[in-house]
C-alpha cells in the first residue's frame, strides 16, 4: 500500500471524511438535478467565493470613514491583485443576488415548496433576504458618494413606517443622520453576523434538503415519477462542477473586462455629505424599490413590499394543491410571471428615473 | 387562457409606466421659460441646456435667484424667494464670484479690477464668456482675445502669446485626461488625479484672470511642470491596465480548458 493511501486511511479513521466523501457521492437524487443549470450547486460557490475575497479584503480595508475610501483606492492601485479581490467580491456580490433571484423564483415556479419541502422553501426566503442584506451593507463600506447617498434614501424610506418610522431610521443609522455610527453597524454586520447567519443558513438549508430530496422536474400528474434517481458523482456533481466554471468565467471577464459594470461614476468620489450628486440610486437589485414610490404614495409602497415579502414566505401555506407543474396551476404560474416582469419593468424604470 | 391575458395586460401597463417615469423632471424656471411665455424670454433656455452650466447642474436659480420649486410665477420670482433678475456691470464680478471665488478675487487684484474699482466701464465676466449668450461655456482664449475684441489691449504686451500658452496649456490637460478616462474606465479610479489638473487648470485661470503678462508667463511653467508630471503617473497605470488584462485573458483561458474538460467528461457518461 502506498504511503499516501496508508495516510488518507489513517486521516478517514480519525475523521470519517472519506466515509462522509462516499455516502455524498452515493446520495440519490433526481435524474434531471443540474440541468440545465445548477444553480444550488454555483450558489454555494459563489457565496464561499465571497467569504474568501472578503476576508483577503480585511487585510488591507481600513473600516473607518475617514479611511476606508483610501484604502479602497490602495487596494485596487497599489496592492498586488488587490483589484482582483475586489472586483471579485463586489461583482461577485452582484452575480450572487441574481441567482438567487434566478434560484428563488425557478423554485416558485417548480412548486418545489410544497409538502414536505415548506421548511427548506422558508430557509431559502431568509437566506435571499440575508444575501439582499449583505449586499446592502457592503455597498456602504467604501465610503464612496454613491455609499453615503444610497444609504441616506435607503434608510430614510424607513421614516414612512407607520408610528414607527422616526425612531427605527435613527436605530438603523445610529443617529439622526448617517455618519460613523451607521459605518460601524453595517461593518459589524457585514463581516461577522451575516456571514456567519448565511453559514449557518447554508447549513441548515443543505440539511433539510437532504432530509426531504430534491424536488426535480414536476411532471404534468400529481403522481408523476420521474426517471429513476441516480447518485450524485459523477453526472450531478460534473455538471455542477461545469455550471461553478461557467459561472468563474462570467465572473472572471466582467471583473477584467468591464470593471466599472456595476458602479456609477459617483462610485469614484469619497463621500460628501455636504454634495449631493445628481443621480442618487441604489444597486440595480434595488432599482425596483427605489422606483415603486413613483407610482404611489412612499408609505403605500412600503407596505407593498412587506406584502411581497410576507407573499413570499406565506406561498406553501397558500398553495397546497400536491400539483406543481407551471399548467397545472395556472393563476399561481401567472402572478409569478407578473412579478417578474414588474420587477424588470420597475428595474428598468429605477435605472430610467 | 385567463391568466396569459392578466399577463398581457400588466406587461402593457407597466412598459407604459416605464416610459411616463423616464422623463427628466426640469424646475419649474425652466419649464415655464420653455413653453409659456413669449419668444424672447424662452430664448434663454436652450441656449442654457448647451452650456456649462447646465451640464453641470447648475439652474437658472443660482444666478438669478428666485425659488425653482414654486409653481407659481409671482412666488418663484418675488424678492421674498430671493429673485435678483439680471446683475449691473459693476455688481457682475461679486455675483459670479459667488461661485467663481478664486477668479474674481483675481480679476480684482489685476489691471481690469482696479479699473472697475475706479468706475471705468471695462470688460466683466459676461464680456468674454457670455459671447453666446446663455449658452456659457469654458472660454476659449483664440476666440475671446482676437484683435477685433481686444483691439489695443492695454492689459497684456501680447496678448497672442498669452493665447497661445493658454491654447498649448489646455491641449496638454486635455491629452492627459483623455488618457486618464481611458485607463478609470479600465476600473483603476484616478479622481485624485482629476482633481490634480483641475488645480492646475485653476492656477492658470487666475493668472489669466489678473491680465499680466509675466504672472500668465510663470504659471504656466509651474502648471505645465505638474502636468507632465501627472503624465508620467497616468503611464504607470496604463501599463498596469495592460497587465490586467493579459493576465485577465490567461485566466479566462484557463477557465474554459476546466470546463471544456468536464464537459467532455460529461459526455463520455452518456
Amino acid at each position: 500500500m502506498s504511503r499516501s493511501r496508508r495516510l488518507w486511511q489513517s486521516l478517514d479513521r480519525r475523521t470519517g471524511l472519506g466515509t462522509s466523501i462516499r455516502r455524498f457521492a452515493a446520495y440519490r437524487v433526481p435524474a434531471d438535478t443540474g440541468k440545465p443549470v445548477s444553480l444550488g450547486a454555483v450558489l454555494v460557490f459563489a457565496l464561499l467565493l465571497q467569504l474568501a475575497t472578503g476576508m483577503l479584503l480585511l487585510f488591507h480595508f481600513v473600516p473607518d470613514p475617514s479611511g476606508a475610501f483610501e484604502s479602497v483606492r490602495a487596494l485596487m492601485r497599489d496592492v498586488p491583485y488587490g483589484w482582483l479581490i475586489r472586483l471579485a467580491h463586489a461583482h461577485g456580490a452582484s452575480f450572487l443576488v441574481a441567482i438567487a433571484f434566478v434560484h428563488l423564483f425557478h423554485a416558485a415556479f417548480r412548486g418545489s415548496y410544497k409538502d414536505p419541502r415548506e421548511a427548506v422553501w422558508w430557509s431559502g426566503c431568509v437566506l435571499f433576504l440575508a444575501i439582499l442584506a449583505s449586499a446592502l451593507t457592503g455597498y456602504i463600506l467604501p465610503w464612496s458618494q454613491t455609499s453615503f447617498w444610497a444609504t441616506t434614501v435607503v434608510t430614510a424610506s424607513l421614516s414612512y413606517l407607520p408610528f414607527v418610522g422616526q425612531s427605527a431610521t435613527e436605530w438603523v443609522r445610529g443617529g439622526e443622520w448617517v455618519g460613523d455610527a451607521t459605518y460601524r453597524r453595517a461593518f459589524a454586520a457585514h463581516v461577522a453576523l451575516l456571514p456567519l447567519a448565511l453559514v449557518a443558513g447554508v447549513a441548515v438549508h443543505l440539511a433539510w434538503v437532504r432530509r426531504v430530496g430534491l424536488a426535480g422536474r414536476p411532471g404534468r400528474r400529481a403522481d408523476a415519477e420521474g426517471p429513476a434517481p441516480i447518485p450524485v458523482w459523477p453526472r450531478v456533481a460534473l455538471r455542477a462542477a461545469l455550471a461553478c466554471g461557467v459561472f468563474a468565467m462570467a465572473l472572471v471577464a466582467s471583473v477584467v473586462f468591464a470593471p466599472n459594470l456595476f458602479f456609477p461614476v459617483e462610485h469614484a468620489l469619497p463621500a460628501d455629505p455636504f454634495d449631493t450628486p445628481l443621480n442618487v440610486k441604489p444597486e440595480w437589485y434595488f432599482l425596483w424599490a427605489y422606483a415603486l414610490p413613483r407610482f404611489m404614495p412612499e408609505r403605500l409602497a412600503l407596505i407593498v413590499q412587506a406584502g411581497l415579502l410576507l407573499a413570499l414566505f406565506a406561498l406553501p401555506l397558500v398553495d397546497r394543491s400536491p400539483r406543481r407543474h407551471p399548467r397545472d396551476r395556472p393563476y399561481l404560474t401567472t402572478v409569478l410571471i407578473g412579478v417578474v416582469l414588474a420587477f424588470v419593468a420597475l428595474t428598468i424604470a429605477g435605472a430610467r428615473a | 387562457m385567463k391568466g396569459w391575458l392578466l399577463g398581457g395586460v400588466l406587461l402593457v401597463i407597466l412598459s407604459s409606466a416605464i416610459s411616463a417615469i423616464g422623463r427628466a423632471d426640469d424646475d419649474t424656471c425652466v419649464a415655464c421659460h420653455e413653453v409659456d411665455i413669449d419668444a424672447v424670454l424662452a430664448l434663454p433656455v436652450p441656449e442654457w441646456r448647451e452650456s456649462v452650466h447646465a451640464a453641470s447642474g447648475v439652474s437658472c436659480d443660482a444666478c438669478h435667484g428666485g425659488d425653482p420649486r414654486v409653481e407659481d410665477a409671482d412666488a418663484s420670482m418675488s424678492p421674498e424667494a430671493g429673485f435678483m433678475d439680471l446683475p449691473s456691470w459693476t455688481e457682475m464680478t461679486e455675483h459670479c464670484g459667488a461661485c467663481h471665488e478664486g477668479i474674481a478675487e483675481s480679476y480684482r487684484q489685476g489691471r481690469f479690477g482696479a479699473a472697475l474699482a475706479d468706475g471705468i466701464r471695462v470688460a466683466t465676466c459676461a464680456s468674454c464668456h457670455m459671447q453666446e449668450g446663455h449658452r456659457v461655456q469654458e472660454a476659449q482664449p483664440g476666440q475671446i482675445v482676437t484683435s477685433d475684441s481686444c483691439p489695443g489691449c492695454p492689459a497684456l504686451a501680447d496678448p497672442q502669446a498669452a493665447v497661445a500658452l493658454l491654447g498649448s496649456a489646455r491641449e496638454a490637460r486635455g491629452r492627459v485626461l483623455e488618457r486618464l478616462a481611458a485607463v478609470e474606465d479600465r476600473g483603476i479610479e484616478l479622481s485624485d488625479y482629476r482633481a490634480r489638473l483641475q488645480v492646475e487648470r485653476a492656477r492658470l485661470a487666475r493668472a489669466v484672470h489678473g491680465f499680466d503678462d509675466g504672472e500668465i508667463a510663470r504659471a504656466h511653467a509651474a502648471s505645465q511642470a505638474k502636468v507632465d508630471e501627472i503624465a508620467q503617473q497616468v503611464s504607470a497605470y496604463e501599463g498596469q491596465v495592460d497587465r490586467r488584462v493579459r493576465f485577465g485573458a490567461a485566466l479566462l483561458a484557463a477557465l474554459a480548458a476546466v470546463c471544456v474538460c468536464l464537459w467532455l467528461m460529461l459526455r463520455s457518461l452518456s
